[in-house]
């Protein structure tokens, strides 16, 4: 019997959020983004190896650049992040042995009821989500990206990771509308020049903005005159601001939408008034 | 006319058991030779095109048939219903034309293919290709000498019963 069949036992699946694996700890899982723990279920190296034998197929070798990056995709966007020892290979880290814990995250489409996103979408512009770790950024970027669609915005994702769209052999797991183009498992510095050209889209919804190079992507986006809406790792907005690299982005979007607990959306605030 | 009937009959089995020995050799040199195409189709798919190992597997089982292609077949239902164990990898590669000796070896090949980084992998894969040659070469030998033997031998001695019966 698997950690998982006990799991099953215990768990509704329906609103299974996280499952935190660690070597000789307590597995942990969050329920609609609320850690609870399982004392009787201490994770045996042995639960790792299963584990990543199901995520990978029994085939660990085809995610090696995978590993490199401290994650692996499974089948419906399902997102595992993976520590362990580096192995360092011509002065880069070539791969992870020795896997101490595991988290895989799940992904769901959640409908948000929300007046203030709601009037967003109505007059959409260049947006950013910004909020914690697990928080709810990607859950609403997938909404918003399903919103415009309907609205027949031409919609790309530039789905990196493959988490957002839940792709499985070449067929999306999550509905994100009839108007939306995705690009999945191509680093997305690649795909912004590209895919502009040869896509056309209204809109370009990516998530987690990391980096200059992609600020400069996004930026050079905009100035094409293509929308953005996209998520960044910032508890607030007065850190963004702060920081030389990612303030830069301010100047180009209007909107900020300000996450400050699981789901709940403080506020969306409309810069163009500080930065016409 | 009964002692001649029955000295026909045994011959007839010697002569048999002769032919079916030479018959096992040649059998474990495809089932041992078979192992060495999976593994190179293997170090194909595994290098160039990244695939993952059940659709290497079900490339390979489509190319053949063979008892070797069975057992492979087996092995790759049990990978894409999960991770398999070292038992149920055992039970896949129980075949009746290898020694004990090849089945150690297919046993730790198989129970721990896939679980490791693409370097790994690969220099575990050309380890067992080593082993898996002199094997053959073994299986090859044997096959010319003995298997090639069996049969004359099966004859002569079911010829000898012959005339020791009548």
């Amino acid at each position: 019997m698997t950690i998982f069949n006990e799991l099953y036992r215990i768990v509704d699946f329906n609103v299974l959020t996280e499952v935190r694996l660690r070597v000789d700890k307590p597995l942990y899982y969050a329920e609609a983004g609320k850690y609870k723990k399982i004392n009787d279920l201490i994770i045996s190296n042995d639960d790792l190896t299963y584990t990543l034998g199901v995520a990978t197929k029994t085939s660990l070798y085809a995610y090696n650049d995978y590993l490199a990056e401290g994650y692996i995709t499974y089948d419906g966007g399902i997102r595992i992040g993976i520590t362990g020892e580096g192995v360092i290979k011509n002065g880069q880290l070539s791969t992870l042995k020795n896997i101490t814990s595991l988290c895989i995250r799940i992904p769901r489409y959640v409908a948000i009821r929300n007046e203030k996103i709601d009037k967003l979408i109505a007059k959409f512009d260049n947006t950013l989500i910004i909020s914690k770790p697990g928080y709810g950024k990607t859950t609403l970027l997938r909404y918003m990206i399903k919103s415009l669609s309907d609205r027949e915005y031409n919609v790309l994702v530039l789905d990196e990771r493959g988490e957002l769209s839940g792709v499985v052999d070449g067929q999306l797991s999550i509905d994100l509308g009839a108007c939306t183009d995705v690009v999945v498992g191509v680093p997305k510095i690649k795909s912004y020049s590209s895919q502009v050209r040869s896509m056309r889209p209204d809109v370009i919804a990516t998530d987690e903005i990391f980096g200059e190079k992609e600020i400069d992507c996004i930026l050079d986006c905009i100035r094409c005159g293509v929308k953005v809406v996209a998520t960044l790792h910032s508890d607030e907005l007065a850190k963004v601001e702060k920081s030389p690299s990612y303030s830069r982005l301010l100047k180009d979007f209007r909107y900020v939408v300000s996450i400050i607990g699981i789901g709940n959306i403080d506020k969306v605030i409309d810069l163009r008034g500080n930065y016409a | 006319m009964l002692k001649f009937a029955i000295s026909g009959v045994l011959c007839f089995i010697s002569a048999y058991l002769g032919f079916a020995g030479k018959k096992y050799f040649n059998k474990r040199c495809k089932y041992l030779k078979d192992f060495s195409e999976f593994l190179s189709l293997l170090r194909d798919g595994i290098s160039f095109a990244n695939d993952k190992l059940p659709q290497i597997g079900r490339k390979f089982i489509a190319s053949g048939k063979g008892a070797f292609y069975t057992d492979i077949e087996d092995y790759i239902n049990i990978v894409e219903k999960g991770n398999p164990t070292e038992e149920q990898v055992m039970k896949c590669f129980d075949s009746k034309y290898i020694s004990k000796q090849d089945k150690v070896l297919l046993k730790e090949f198989f129970s721990q293919l896939g679980k490791f980084d693409y370097d790994t992998q690969i220099s575990r894969l050309d380890m067992t290709s080593a082993q898996l040659k002199k094997t053959i070469e073994k299986a090859e030998k044997d096959c010319r000498t003995t298997g090639n033997l069996m049969p004359k031998l099966g004859l002569v001695i079911g010829i000898a019963i012959m005339i020791i019966l009548a």
